[in-house]
């Protein structure tokens, strides 16, 4: 009876998880969704998650039905669209724009029975005038369809990721963030855990007041010591470099040294005790006890401060002034131009620098429910 | 008191630092060793399970450990010292804002002027200019660690030279051979302040060329080869174009007199095209009051009263930028178009058939309005002198040359603001170019010269938007405005005297 | 030499706080003075400080934005910290249940915490188009009248709204943080409870919420601090519009440093927020000492 309704339960957790988990994960599937999308789909009105892009089945009948909308066309100059001139390439465009000429050549067909995917130029009547991609790149082929032929079809366009990788040195960066990441998460982790040692589990006087000190540093905005923090790392001479990024983790973290304390605060002071009657120092109780009981804040704490590590974007830009040295959510904010930027590729950057948090995450998630059970202790 | 205790060069306080920390330095490490050794001993007792009391010093030198280790990290890093600038002369660091498309260009920018000057190195650092502003170039001025020379927007020179932030670079133009004739007027106006020199233009993009949809105008009756000439008209096509559900969703409309790149920039462009002006300059008065540029606040806001503002916003989100521009989907049949949606166009709805023209204006009003924003170059203050003359030698190619001004346009696809740049014989084959050129040819105007341009934009951003929500009547919108446009102008200017008679002063 | 068991214990309670220590005296105390002393100043951040009293304080009381801007920052406050506890929390209970494939699900919950800004706010400005976005496509599908159709960001009355249920999705943070909270609860405690008869809501008033009652002072304290903070997505989605229903006090700040350079009165209003933040701080933690569970 007791384990019939367990399942209940459990099917009813499924049904309520998936749900939420749906909504939940729209954000991170749209993220992946855009960045496969052509360019003229990411925008488009009616948002679809699935990518799709323009397809034209070429036939005999396509093909014939252009060779008499061409001949109607070239006939009446002055028309949109006269002539076949072919349409430039993206590059050729953006020369073109520069130099003024636009190369004037006859257009060549796609063969008959191929299904090739398209980019539309220009609408006459009922015709469409589509230029045809080879791969990736769009080639010089063109020719004129009746609107009903272009069809939306599934397409994944890899090209968003092999282009960003082009111009985005996404393993420097990669290296310059993992550097400063695992750096600040080792310090943050063993000085909080310290310093919540201190405030928690050791009373002294004076704890209180440095408790209040270090919360209250939180309760001022950023913006206005900016100047004096920044003055003083210039007067460090550490401008330029990594240290202003890594250093001020060693010495504790007002955020995590207060969650730290309140976790502390939850586990029972008997096994304190208990060391402390056998002789155990302080250093001990706290690195032999505390510290790995405390795993599932810690690894909170180690999330956290990675995440934020991760994705700071404001530290890196001001106190490094080498390229070199930028880590990946400067790289990905220099997708975005002063008027617009490459969305597609800046998706695809958003999705590649998510995928190691998502992954990290995946497998460490256990340890914020692996608690060390503290059977047999009462509170 | 306080002032006295920490005003002066708040850096000298900053400094005493160094100092401090080397000497505790010493002392620490000692105290490291003895810990170590003592807490190895703590750690065992506890692994073994020895039921001894530890003596109380075993405790504290435990402790002790932890103070030192960290003490002693942090004594070894703060060795370090503010070191002095040692880079080569002809090695350049130069700070732009953009990434994307503009990113890409400023490497073509940098190549072809190491090309052209054998020996030199030219540095680009990117300094975002999106969700910071331009926090790490503010830091860096404001801490003096400056670039050698920077990018800076048209519409912050007077206030950056106002404040000082700028270095007057009069003699090195002057030197050059360089002057107003050689830029477009307004442009080289923003770029002086109080008839001296603080930056070079840079690029000139005329704002705006109106774009209108031919095959919407053509669905509904229109001649697709003429665009509305005056305001009336405009008015008329829009009633034409506009299409409206009958559960009562605008799904297309002709004209947004407000999504003209933000409220204020609407406004700058309307009320130049109506006849106004925001600024008298030889009187230092603010005139965002101008009865013209009320008119054409009333006109806006004659839209805003036919249409769900909250609603047909929507067709523009402020965000995404120029790649959903709904003048693509044709759902906004007339847009102002800037130069740099063209390669958007070319990108994403290469399929669009539109024209170019000049904005209309009414019969009263500026006949070919418009108005040229665009971007500067200058060295930031605190630039050591011997460096300046190479930072300039930086901007004045890229600014004032043949070739540098060609290099520039053609891989930015910008209008450039030095006239005698080749590139405009080019251009001018592209029929969309063309027009973007007689517009900047002709174009009288920058949007203020004065140092509180940019508070200005903020309060007329709020003036246009409570006229639009009809939470104020646009007159006292703009009464307000301009009243604390004035009152912060006369509060910087007097200041800024201030501190000038002072230093004078001291020295 | 022998030391009293007091001073014993503070010598080992300040070398286990020294990192603090040392980091609140290196990088520290001098910007918070210096920012303290710029409240005091005219500073225009490219010229040095320069000495005006109180100036800027007064300056503040006649400041209607300043009022405008403590009200919305206020009403998203109020709003927006207990739903994203209570949403926060309900998840990590969902999340503690043990059902196959948890993993896969606590990641999933996780996701919209790390998803890069820029692409989120694109994305929540998709869904929110007034004109064709997915929830109101959808509240036209229902049958509200176009009237009745919310504006979202583009609606003084919708647009504080909207920015608490874009919040919403990343209550994954403080999920994790109690899912880590509900693994120190002993089950034997459960487990006699269940024996008492207790069902399950009394369990989780009388048991969960005590036994993780530090945690949620934690998330209650950085709620109140950060969303008095909170601008970045403002400043992104609305800045500050329509109307200033989005200038919430840290955006008002940010702008008056960075684009009117005025550095002091910036300064002085991030003094007055201290001062808040600390009084309502200080009664929050004055209060949970009568009601939060230590085991200590």
């Amino acid at each position: 009876m007791a384990r019939r309704m367990a399942t209940r339960w459990h099917i009813i957790a499924h049904i309520i998880l998936v749900g939420l988990g749906i909504l939940f994960a729209l954000p991170f599937t749209w993220l992946i969704s855009t960045s496969l999308k052509v360019d003229s789909k990411i925008f488009a009105e009616n948002t679809e998650l699935v990518p799709r892009a323009p397809f034209v089945v070429v036939t005999d009948e396509v093909l014939s039905e252009h060779a008499r909308v061409a001949a109607q066309t070239a006939a009446s100059p002055g028309t949109v669209g006269a002539g076949l001139k072919p349409a430039p390439t993206d590059r050729e465009q953006a020369e073109a724009l520069g130099t003024g000429q636009i190369r004037e050549e006859a257009a060549p067909l796609p063969s008959p029975g191929e299904t090739v995917r398209v980019r539309p130029l220009k609408q006459q009547g009922d015709y469409t005038l589509v230029q045809v991609y080879r791969g990736v790149r769009v080639s010089k082929e063109q020719f004129w369809v009746k609107e009903g032929a272009i069809q939306d079809k599934f397409f994944l366009n890899w090209h968003n990721y092999s282009e960003a990788l082009k111009d985005f040195d996404f393993t420097l960066y990669l290296k310059n963030t993992l550097r400063i990441c695992v750096l600040t998460v080792f310090g943050t982790v063993m000085s909080c855990s310290l310093v919540a040692y201190g405030l928690a589990c050791v009373k002294w006087k004076g704890r209180e007041l440095l408790f209040w000190l270090m919360l209250s540093t939180m309760m001022l905005p950023g913006q206005v010591t900016m100047i004096p923090v920044f003055l003083t790392f210039k007067k460090l001479g550490w401008i330029g470099s990594i240290l202003p990024l890594v250093v001020p983790s060693f010495l504790g973290n007002a955020f995590f040294i207060f969650l730290l304390r309140q976790f502390y605060r939850t586990i029972p002071t008997e096994l304190a005790e208990a060391a402390r009657i056998d002789g155990c120092s302080e250093l001990g109780i706290w690195w032999r006890i505390m510290f790995p009981l405390s795993k599932p804040a810690l690894a909170v704490v180690g999330l956290f401060t990675f995440i934020g590590t991760w994705n700071d974007f404001l530290g890196p830009l001001i106190y490094l002034i080498d390229d070199r040295q930028y880590t990946l959510s400067i790289g990905l904010a220099m997708f975005q131009g002063q008027y617009g930027g490459f969305w597609g590729q800046m998706m695809a950057v958003s999705t590649m620098m998510v995928l190691p948090i998502v992954i990290l995450f995946f497998f460490t998630q256990k340890t914020f429910i692996q608690g060390v059970k503290l059977s047999g202790i009462k509170g | 008191m306080f002032a006295l205790a920490f005003g002066g060069d708040i850096s000298a306080v900053a400094s005493q630092y160094d100092g401090l920390a080397l000497r505790v330095g010493a002392t620490q490490v000692i105290f490291l060793i003895s810990g170590l050794h003592s807490s190895q001993q703590a750690v065992d007792y506890c692994g073994r399970g020895n039921m001894k009391v530890a003596k109380g010093y075993k405790r504290i030198h435990a402790a002790t450990l932890v103070t030192c280790v960290f003490a002693a990290m942090l004594m070894t890093l703060l060795a370090g010292c503010d070191r002095s600038d040692s880079r080569d002369i002809h090695e350049i660091e130069c700070w732009y804002p953009w990434g994307g498309e503009e990113a890409e260009a400023m490497k073509v920018m940098a190549t072809a002027f190491e090309e052209s000057h054998p020996g030199w190195k030219l540095k680009l650092v990117y300094a975002a200019n999106t969700l910071t502003s331009s926090q790490k170039l503010f830091l860096a001025i404001a801490g003096g660690k400056p670039p050698d020379v920077t990018f800076v927007d048209g519409q912050q020179l007077a206030e950056w030279a106002a404040r000082g932030a700028l270095e007057d670079i009069t003699e090195l133009v002057t030197e050059a051979g360089i002057g107003e004739s050689d830029f477009f007027k307004p442009r080289w106006d923003e770029s002086t302040f109080e008839n001296r020199v603080y930056a070079l233009p840079w690029c000139a993009d005329p704002n705006f060329a109106f774009g209108w949809n031919k095959k919407a105008f053509r669905e509904v009756g229109l001649d697709p080869e003429r665009p509305p000439r005056t305001i009336k008209e405009l008015d008329e096509y829009n009633d034409k174009l506009t299409k409206v559900d009958p559960n009562g969703t605008v799904t297309r409309i002709g004209v947004i007199p407000w999504l003209w790149f933000g409220n204020a920039n609407s406004i700058f462009t309307w009320g130049y095209v109506f006849g106004g002006d925001f600024y008298d300059r030889p009187n230092r008065a603010v005139t965002a009051n101008d009865p013209r540029v009320l008119a054409s606040l009333e006109w806006m806001t004659s839209y805003a009263r036919k249409y769900d503002v909250k609603k047909v916003s929507a067709f523009l989100s402020s965000f995404v930028g120029l790649e959903n521009n709904p003048f693509y989907s044709g759902r906004i049949a007339m847009m102002p178009i800037h130069i740099s949606t063209l390669r958007y166009i070319d990108r994403y709805a290469p399929m669009l058939e539109y024209g170019l023209t000049w904005i209309p204006s009414p019969e009263d009003g500026e006949q070919k309005s418009s108005w040229i924003g665009g971007w500067s170059m200058g060295i930031p203050r605190d630039v050591p002198p011997e460096r300046k003359r190479a930072a300039f030698e930086v901007m004045r190619w890229w600014c004032a040359t043949k070739e540098g001004s060609q290099v520039c346009a053609r891989s930015m696809s910008l209008v450039p603001a030095y006239r005698h740049s080749p590139w405009f014989e080019e251009a001018r084959k592209d029929w969309r170019m063309a027009v973007f050129i007689d517009i900047v040819n002709n174009s009288q105007h920058v949007r203020t010269l004065m140092p509180a341009q940019g508070y200005l934009m903020d309060l007329l951003n709020i003036a246009v938007e409570r006229s639009l929500y009809g939470t104020q009547a646009p007159k006292d919108a703009l009464e307000e405005a301009n009243r604390k446009a004035q009152k912060r102008l006369n509060i910087l200017l007097e200041s800024r005297d201030r501190r000038r008679r002072e230093a004078a002063n001291e020295s | 030499m022998s030391l009293k068991p007091s001073q014993r214990s503070m010598i080992v309670g300040l070398a286990f706080c020294s990192p603090l220590i040392v980091g609140l005296a290196v990088f520290t105390v001098y910007p918070v003075a210096a920012s303290f002393y710029f409240s005091l100043c005219d500073y225009p951040i490219f010229d040095p400080p320069q000495f005006i009293g109180l100036a800027n304080y007064r300056e503040m009381f006649e400041d209607p934005r300043i009022y405008i801007a403590l009200y919305n920052t206020f009403i998203y406050a109020i709003l927006g910290i207990p739903v994203g506890m209570v949403c926060g929390l309900g998840l990590a209970m969902l999340l503690n249940v043990k059902v196959k494939g948890m993993a896969v699900y606590r990641t999933v919950f996780f996701l919209p915490s790390v998803v890069p800004m820029i692409a989120s706010c694109v994305l929540w400005l998709q869904v929110l188009n007034p004109q064709n976005g997915l929830l109101n496509r959808l509240l036209r599908s229902v049958g509200i009248p176009e009237s009745q159709i919310p504006g979202w960001f583009l609606d003084p009355d919708w647009s504080k709204i909207a920015l608490i249920i874009m919040g919403l999705w990343g209550c994954g943070g403080g999920m994790v943080m109690y899912l880590a909270a509900l693994q120190d609860v002993p089950v034997e405690l459960y487990e006699s409870a269940e024996i008492d008869g207790a069902g399950p809501l009394r369990r989780f008033r009388h048991i969960t919420i005590p036994m993780i009652s530090p945690i949620l002072l934690f998330t209650l304290v950085m709620g109140m601090i950060g969303t008095l903070q909170y601008f970045a997505q403002a400043y992104v989605m609305t800045g500050g519009g329509p109307l200033d229903s989005t200038l919430f006090y840290s955006l008002y700040l940010f702008n008056v440093a960075f684009s009117e350079y005025k550095l002091g009165y910036s300064s002085a209003m991030a003094w007055v927020m201290f001062i808040v933040i600390l009084i309502c701080t200080f009664i929050v933690m004055r209060v949970s000492n009568k009601v939060v569970y230590y085991r200590q």
